[in-house]
């Protein structure tokens, strides 16, 4: 019988991470050698399995893409679930606090991850799956340069006739304003939202709105963005929490808070912070924006190895990430 | 209310300070979706439509009522066990033996025969072969795949990826290896599960249920009222165990327990809200330890495969409407049926596509 179907088949490492209803440990396949990372889910018996464990589950075995962390297995034990994923070597957090320089990215290694962080979106949203919280500790990077999606506990699947569609969803900095304005019926442009505060971050090496609460996270967007009259997004009024006190902020270009991304740049993050979920760019329409342009032109990549392949564009720009033993995007 | 001057105390010199050397506040914890003080779990009014028949009208399962879907969901599964009889659970092991080949086999010999004597899948398969329409999804159709080479079978809710091994050679004298206590879904799942039994036994009780399956279902709704794309799913996950898998035979002793851990574990991964675990219990009529070991069987015994979408749910509502109309008249007019079947819609085939 194949060992790896047996916990013990896997040497247990350091542990890389806790989140409220998993560990994380470093695992070696026993057999074959390889890092794998083993999430441990406690099985209550008065909750039952956590539904953040089925959604996990169940979403990433559907999810199967480069720009995915992959899931290789789910191990049920007496009283708990290992899942065994492949092994990445940070998430971006730690990797812009270590590696950046006060947290901030060279240019071409965001345009690299940026590009690796809207496929893995676009699949998502090609499947019909919402992630619901996207932030730099749930994307996972590996040393050859690779970004990846992790941590689906709180995606789902959209567009079913249900019930429940709550309004607590998007660790807050990375929060849609139309969620924060206390929409259910939002859709995949949440998730555009939150990647253009990484990409803002990358720049930085600091949220973009690091908002404290509710409320102060919408003031501190407006103050950028502008705050929004019925005018400017029709249907305003009728959010739950719109308030006719809001302090009228002026537009503030981007540019000038963010001076160190190009023009072109600025234009697609402009795009992808649209207050209006429905001016919101797409991942799909995102990814042929024309400052991805030079990810694709070989003749730019001078410090690539000549045999990468170009026809793989988000593998372009590949930089050491230095293996760094904690994270919590799993 | 807002606190606007509070507000624009703080703010402009954080933007300017934007890139200063000041410490990188705490990140915020990550959220809660079944925290939300608002979200209620609220179903949609049924009193407009209650007969499935109604819904049956209706082209877009949005419109699709709750207790519409449960109604069907119902006479779903109350039609899968009328055609199956009462087939027992593989027998408990003696001793650890490994994989419960035998019995499987017998289980699913069974189901292939009761699928084969007085079924309504076999009469659409007639008819199909007389007009080619599509049969009632009930039919066994995994024989033989489209292309027409052997299928690769799927016994007990695993996909092999190589065709079906034979059954070890079942020599009870044979020195037996411990009993293999884990189970694995994804890319490394084994061809057999060898807890296959162990978990669809968990199902079964020693005798029917005194409530009827329809009774069952409609006092889950009246206490704890689901969604369409829950009863949809639940009943997608069940006829998919049973007709396109065979991996359980569905039967008075085991159907209120497939459909109580169906719903659990459909409410889990579609909705974000469930209802307390101990409710659900209490409603179901089992223990709280019992309902988290039927909700793991259950995602075991379904491997996890519980995404959804419209379409899948909108063609399971399809069968099961088709189906509902078929059975009725069937039982008026055994041999108008096949004649008056509606054409299949166009839209595809069914997640049950039978082609008999």
């Amino acid at each position: 019988m194949d060992g790896k179907r047996h916990p013990s088949s896997f040497q247990q490492l350091e542990k890389l991470g806790e989140g409220t209803y998993a560990t994380v440990f470093k695992g070696r396949n026993r057999q074959t050698g390889e890092l794998v990372a083993l999430k441990e889910i406690h099985l209550d018996s008065e909750e039952g399995t956590p539904s953040t464990a089925i959604r996990e589950i169940s979403l990433m075995k559907e999810l199967k893409h480069d720009n995915i962390v992959a899931l290789h297995d789910v191990i049920h034990t007496e009283n708990k679930l290992m899942l065994v994923f492949e092994y990445m070597d940070g998430d971006l957090k730690k990797y812009m606090d270590t590696s950046g320089d006060r947290g901030a990215l060279k240019p071409m290694v965001i345009k690299s991850f940026m590009y690796q962080l809207l496929k893995g979106i676009d699949f998502c949203h090609k499947n019909r799956v919402l992630h619901r919280d996207l932030k730099p500790q749930n994307l996972l990077i590996n040393s050859k340069g690779a970004l990846k999606l992790g941590d689906f506990g709180l995606a789902r699947a959209f567009g079913i006739p249900v019930n429940t569609f709550s309004n607590e969803v998007v660790t807050l900095w990375y929060r849609a304003p139309d969620v924060l304005l206390g929409s259910r019926t939002y859709n995949t442009s949440i998730d555009i939202w939150s990647a253009g505060c990484i990409m803002a971050e990358m720049y930085t090496g600091r949220p973009l709105f690091p908002g404290t609460t509710n409320e102060d996270q919408i003031v501190r967007i407006f103050r950028i963005m502008g705050t929004p009259t019925e005018r400017t997004w029709p249907g305003l009024s009728q959010f739950p929490e719109y308030k006719t006190t809001w302090q009228m902020y002026a537009t503030q270009g981007l540019q000038t808070i963010l001076p160190q991304i190009d023009p072109a740049g600025i234009d697609l993050l402009q795009r992808m912070l649209q207050l209006r979920p429905e001016l919101r760019t797409s991942a799909h329409d995102a990814l042929q924006h024309p400052w991805f342009n030079d990810l694709m032109q070989p003749q730019q990549q001078q410090h690539h190895q000549p045999q990468q392949p170009m026809m793989q564009p988000h593998r372009g720009y590949q930089q050491t990430v230095p293996s760094q033993a904690t994270y919590d995007g799993y | 209310m807002a606190h606007p001057r509070a507000q624009s105390d703080a703010p402009a010199s954080e933007i300017e300070s934007a890139s200063d050397t000041s410490a990188i506040p705490t990140p915020p914890p990550p959220p809660n979706p079944s925290a939300d003080p608002k979200l209620r779990y609220l179903a949609s009014p049924d009193s407009d439509i209650n007969s499935p028949r109604l819904a049956a009208q209706i082209d877009d399962i949005f419109k699709v009522s709750p207790l519409a879907a449960l109604r069907l969901l119902s006479a779903g599964i109350e039609s899968l066990v009328d055609r199956t009889g009462d087939i027992p659970p593989t027998p408990p092991p003696r001793s650890p033996t490994i994989p419960h080949m035998r019995g499987m086999e017998a289980e699913k010999k069974s189901i292939v025969r009761s699928n084969s004597e007085k079924n309504l899948a076999r009469l659409m398969g007639q008819s199909a072969t007389a007009s080619p329409r599509r049969g009632l999804s009930q039919t066994p159709s995994k024989q033989t795949s489209p292309t027409g080479t052997p299928q690769t079978h799927a016994i007990d809710g695993v996909h092999l990826r190589t065709p079906n091994p034979t059954p070890p050679p079942a020599s009870e004298d044979q020195p037996q290896p411990p009993l293999e206590p884990y189970i694995i879904v994804g890319e490394n799942s084994q061809p057999l599960n060898l807890q296959h039994s162990a978990i669809t036994r968990k199902f079964y009780s020693r005798l029917p249920p005194p409530i009827s399956i329809t009774d069952y279902l409609l006092r889950m709704h009246r206490f704890c009222p689901m969604s369409t794309a829950v009863y949809l799913a639940t009943s997608l996950y069940i006829h998919r165990l049973a007709v396109l898998e065979r991996a359980i035979a569905v039967t008075r002793r085991n159907a209120h327990r497939l459909l109580l851990a169906g719903l659990r574990v459909a409410m889990k991964a579609l909705e974000d809200l469930s209802y307390a675990h101990s409710k659900v219990a209490k409603v179901g009529g089992v223990s709280e330890a019992e309902l988290a070991r039927l909700e793991i069987s259950f995602c075991f015994l379904t491997g996890f495969e519980l995404v959804v979408t419209e379409e899948m749910l909108r063609n399971q509502w399809e069968m099961l409407r088709r189906g509902k109309e078929t059975w009725e008249l069937l039982e008026r007019d055994p041999e108008g049926v096949i004649l008056q079947l509606p054409k299949p819609p166009v839209r595809g085939s069914g997640v049950v596509g039978a082609e008999a």
